[in-house]
This record gives C-alpha cells, structure tokens and sequence, in this order.
C-alpha cells in the first residue's frame, strides 16, 4: 500500500533488457558520440575563448578535465541532440 | 529493515551535497531571498512585515505577494545565525534534506540517492526556494494519506501538511486541494475520518480562503496568465530535451549546463516507463498516487506564460525520480556498482556546474550590489541615489544587507495603506532607506542636486557623464573585472555654469 517500490521490478525478461540498451544505443550514444566527434572540429574562436576564460574558474589542477575541447564539444552535441526530442 | 539502514548514508550524501560552501554559492542573494529573510528578520524584530503589517496571510513584498511560510520559518534561524544567505537559505536545505530521506524511506533507496544526486532538488535546496519547502510538505502529506492504515491520525495530519504547503508557495492552492479530492474520493469509504480530515484542511485553509478574492492574493496568476499555449506549454515539462539537456531558462533556477536531471538518466526512465508499462494492472495505490501527481503537477506552470520553469512543477519531478528508480533496479543487478556509477556521474556533472555557477552567474545572483551596499557605507551623511531602472526592488538589498532597522521600511507606510494591504499589487516606484533613495535618474533634475548617484553601465553612459559634470567616486566589477555598476558623484554648480541658458533648477543653487 505505503511503499511504491516492488521488491524486484517485474520486468525479468532478459530480452526486453538488451532490447532497451540497444534502442538507447543507438537513439542517443551512437548519435551523440559522432556528433561530439564531428563537433570537436568545428568548435569555433568564441567556443575555445569560453574554455580557456573557464579554466580560470577552476584549480589549476583539475581545469583541463573540466574545461576542454570534448567535454565542450560533447554539451553542444547533447543540446543539438535532445533538441530533436523536444515536445 | 534493510532499507531504514541506508537512509542515514543517504541522507548524509544529500546534506554534504546541500550544505558544502553553503551560503556562499550561488554568490550574493536573489530578491526574493532578499526578501524572505528581510521580511523574517522584521518578524523577529517588531513582529511586522517590512510594511509595517503584522504576520501577513501574503507577503505583500515587491506587490508579488509572497506566500509567507517560508518567512516564518526562517525567523528562528535569522535569530540564531543572524541575517545573512547562510540563515535565510537555511530552512530550504534542511526541508530539502529531509525529503531526500522521506524519498528513501518511501520510495526505496535508489530513488533516494537519486534524489540526492539530482541537480533540480540540489539546486533547490541551496536557494532560499519556498517551492522547496512547499514541495516536503506536500510529499509528507501525501505519503501520510498512503499510510493511514496503520495509523488512523495520520489521515488529519496528512491533510494539514497539505494544507500549510499551499502557504508555502503559490502553485500548491491548485496542487494541495486536487490532491485532498483525490484522496477524499480514494478514501470515501472511511466517512467520519475523512470529514474529520477536510474539516482539519478547510480551517488551516480559512485565513487563505477569506483573503482569496483580494487583487493581492491573485496578482501572480494575474501578472503570469497566459492560458492560450495551454497544451504546448504542458507538454514542455515532459520534454526529454527539457528534462535532461536544457537549463532552466531562468538563471536564478538552475545550474550552468545542467538541466532538472543528467542526461544518461534518460536511459532509466525510458526503463522505468517499460517497468511500469508492463506492470500496469498491478500498480497500488501509491504508484497510482503518483502518477496522478506526475499528470496534475504541470498543470498550475501550463497556464502561466512562462516556457519551462522548474520551479512550479517540484512534484512531478519527485515523480520521474521514482519512475527512474524503477528503470535502474531493472537495469542494474549488482546494487553497490548502481550507486557507484551514480555518484562518480553524477559528482562530476555537480561540482564543474557549482564553479561556473559561482562565476557565470554571479550577476543573476546580485553579487554586485553586496559590494555597492558595501561601497557606500562610506557615504552614509551624503545623499545618495541608486537608479533601479533595470532592478526594481533594489532597496531589499540594500535592507537585507545591511540589516538596516525594520522601522526605516515601515514608518513608510501610511495607515489607509496598510487598511488596504492585500489590494496593493503595483509596484512601489520611490523607496527610501535612510540616506538612500530608489529610483530611476530623472536627467531635468537630479544632476542639479548635490548627491551620489549610482548607476549600472547602461543607465549612465560616460558621454552622459562628462556632458553633466559627473565624477566618476567608483566602480564595481563582476568577476572578470568588468564594471557592472558605477557611482558618481554630480557637480551641479560646474554643469549650471555650462549652460548658455541656465536651466530653472539652476536659480536654487544661487550664486554658483
């Protein structure tokens, strides 16, 4: 009544599983992934402006994990993608 | 037993999550923040609202009328911590914690660390957000009504917080009497209990109920009506571009590049709608409950004209967690590389977003005014006036930081006006704090004042500045060191004296 969680998800089918991640596969990290590749390449002046201007917001240390080319390349990818799933 | 056990880790991740550099990220304080705690520390202090008006219904506030819980709760916190974002953020992170905790004990604890890691309800909860104070009292009632079985007084008092939610925020007087129908109806078998329980809501709800036909108690629905993009507008909230890629458009409720949740969890609710798809006969009472949130939640933010705002939906996001939830216990087996995963994603995601928050957004927070509050403390025996063109309500600010005496605001506030104090939603145009005037600059005639003038770059342009004798005491800078506001102090004999024909405000100052 109280506890909206079944003990175990009554979905058990493996089938229905690896159908779900091969769907999600190629729907969105296929697409994704050689969108951001394509991206990385046509990042423009003002793009690699705003990465290095970031980096300064960060420790020196870790400035380049957060703030690079394919972590840039990858956010306007995801935009442009999910963009297409827009209600 | 099982999972009483993992609540308290749970709950530790969403108070570390919450509170780490609490206070001073997002920088500077909103205006509504600044007006929350001003209100409360007024409360504290006289026992009145900054009008003068004691412990309102509404918060009559900059003519929005705030619902007032929020303020209430905050003034033992104000009294502890003193007036500061840390004391008026405080009552939103610890509700926001707690319902991460109601989160796990109900819906399981992967929903709960979901809930945690989420960056809707982190950002939240960082925010002096009465959504998020209404949204734990609505989800505590909600879960009390589920739960009545065992307890028969938890019904009465499932009831009660759904009625003190809608004195939380605007959006629950739609959300909390649709969802006491819906349980009255679910219940309708249990008849003395349950008019017992609708008696309990409809007088918690009196004071709200006689006041609700005032132009005060409706003016944010008036200023936001916008019914005709209805349909669009509702679909917007169930928008996976919305919900997973998509900021928030409005800077004050979101992070930087990080929408309501990550993007891979678009992966678990497409699961977890599977889940419940295949699961549909079977749904209980609860899932159902829920699902009939999830649907009624858009519906107050689909009439108003705004595009996408997180804000007002609160509920239906707790509802998409749970569905989450289910799409991950579906996918994930091993429960210990399920959160794992969570938390390395979605850490990484939260701590790149809370820095350039800090700095991309420190503008939308204000930041700049602490600073000019600051600067012109030196000029406390001069007059002063700050052009609120862009910022209307600049003067609580200035009140909330410098935590200036309840009685300065108030004394402004005649007795016919406080007769009429839920009939006022326009705007006040002139406001006062001792020295410190707020307004635009009137070029006919403030230029012919001696006084300081504080402007943002593009009230004043420095043409403007030379052609009227304005010299430049200052500037405030944003964290790239660009001006965002300058203070000028006027010269108005050596702007008298360049004119061929001096103008009539020039007679005043005699032989300049």
């Amino acid at each position: 009544m109280f506890r909206c969680h079944w003990s175990k998800p009554r979905l058990q089918s493996n089938s229905v599983r690896i159908r779900l991640l091969l769907l999600y596969f190629v729907l969105i990290l296929l697409p994704l992934g050689v969108l951001t590749l394509r991206q990385v390449h046509g990042l423009t002046d003002l793009d690699i402006y705003r990465i290095s201007v970031r980096r300064q917001y960060f420790p020196v240390s870790t400035a380049r994990i957060f703030q690079n080319k394919i972590l840039e390349s990858f956010i306007l990818s995801r935009e442009k993608l999910f963009s297409v799933f827009y209600f | 037993m099982r999972i009483s056990k993992a609540i308290f880790p749970i709950i530790l991740l969403a108070a570390v999550l919450r509170l780490t550099a609490f206070g001073h990220n997002p920088p500077g304080v909103y205006l509504d923040e600044a007006a929350q705690g001003y209100n409360a520390y007024s409360l504290l202090r006289t026992g009145k609202d900054e009008y003068g008006k004691s412990w309102p219904v509404f918060l009559r506030s900059f003519g929005d009328y705030k619902m007032p819980l929020y303020a209430y709760l905050t003034v033992p916190s104000v009294k502890i911590f003193g007036l500061d974002s840390f004391s008026t953020r405080f009552v939103s992170a610890a509700f926001g914690t707690l319902l991460v905790g109601l989160i796990a004990f109900w819906l399981g604890p992967v929903a709960g660390v979901v809930a945690a890691i989420s960056p809707v309800l982190v950002f939240m909860s960082r925010t002096a957000a009465e959504a998020n104070l209404a949204l734990t009292l609505f989800f505590l009632g909600v879960a009390l009504a589920l739960r009545f079985f065992r307890h028969r007084i938890f019904l009465p008092l499932s009831f009660l917080f759904l009625a003190l939610s809608g004195y939380a925020y605007h959006s629950y007087r739609f959300l909390s009497p649709v969802t006491v129908l819906y349980f009255t109806l679910i219940y309708r078998k249990h008849r003395p209990l349950i008019y017992f329980s609708l008696i309990i809501f409809v007088a918690s709800w009196l004071p709200l109920i006689r006041l609700s036909f005032t132009p005060g108690a409706n003016s944010r629905l008036t200023g936001l009506w916008s019914p005709s993009g209805l349909v669009r507008n509702y679909l917007n909230y169930f928008s996976p571009g919305n919900l997973f890629s998509r900021p928030d458009p409005d800077p004050q409720r979101s992070y930087p590049e990080l929408s309501v949740f990550y993007w891979w969890m678009s992966l678990f609710l497409i699961a977890g709608s599977a889940v419940l798809w295949h699961n549909r006969k079977s749904l209980g009472p609860g899932a159902k409950t829920l699902l009939f949130i999830l649907f009624a939640a858009p519906l107050p933010a689909a009439v108003t004209r705004e595009y996408f705002a997180t804000y007002r939906v609160l509920p239906m996001f707790v509802c998409i967690i749970w569905i989450m939830s289910l799409g991950m216990r579906y996918l994930i087996a091993k429960r210990y590389l399920l959160y794992l995963g969570l938390l390395f994603a979605g850490l990484f995601d939260l701590y790149s977003a809370s820095v350039l928050l800090q700095y991309d957004r420190a503008r939308a927070w204000n930041s700049e005014y602490r600073d000019l509050s600051t600067f012109l403390r030196d000029f406390d025996q001069e007059t002063v006036l700050v052009d609120n063109s862009r910022l209307g309500p600049a003067y609580i600010l200035f009140a909330f930081y410098r935590r200036a005496d309840p009685s300065l605001l108030q004394s402004q506030s005649s007795e016919g006006f406080l007769q009429n104090y839920y009939s006022r939603p326009e705007p006040d145009p002139v406001k006062n704090l001792a020295n410190t005037q707020f307004r635009p600059v009137d070029w006919q005639t403030d230029i012919y004042r001696k006084q300081i003038i504080s402007a943002d770059i593009m009230a004043v342009s420095p043409q403007q500045a030379r052609e009227h004798f304005l010299y430049k005491l200052g500037e405030i800078t944003d964290f790239d060191g660009k001006p965002v506001l300058v203070i000028y102090r006027t010269d108005p004999a050596s702007k008298c004296r360049s004119l061929a024909v001096p103008a009539p405000p020039c007679s005043a100052l005699g032989d300049y």
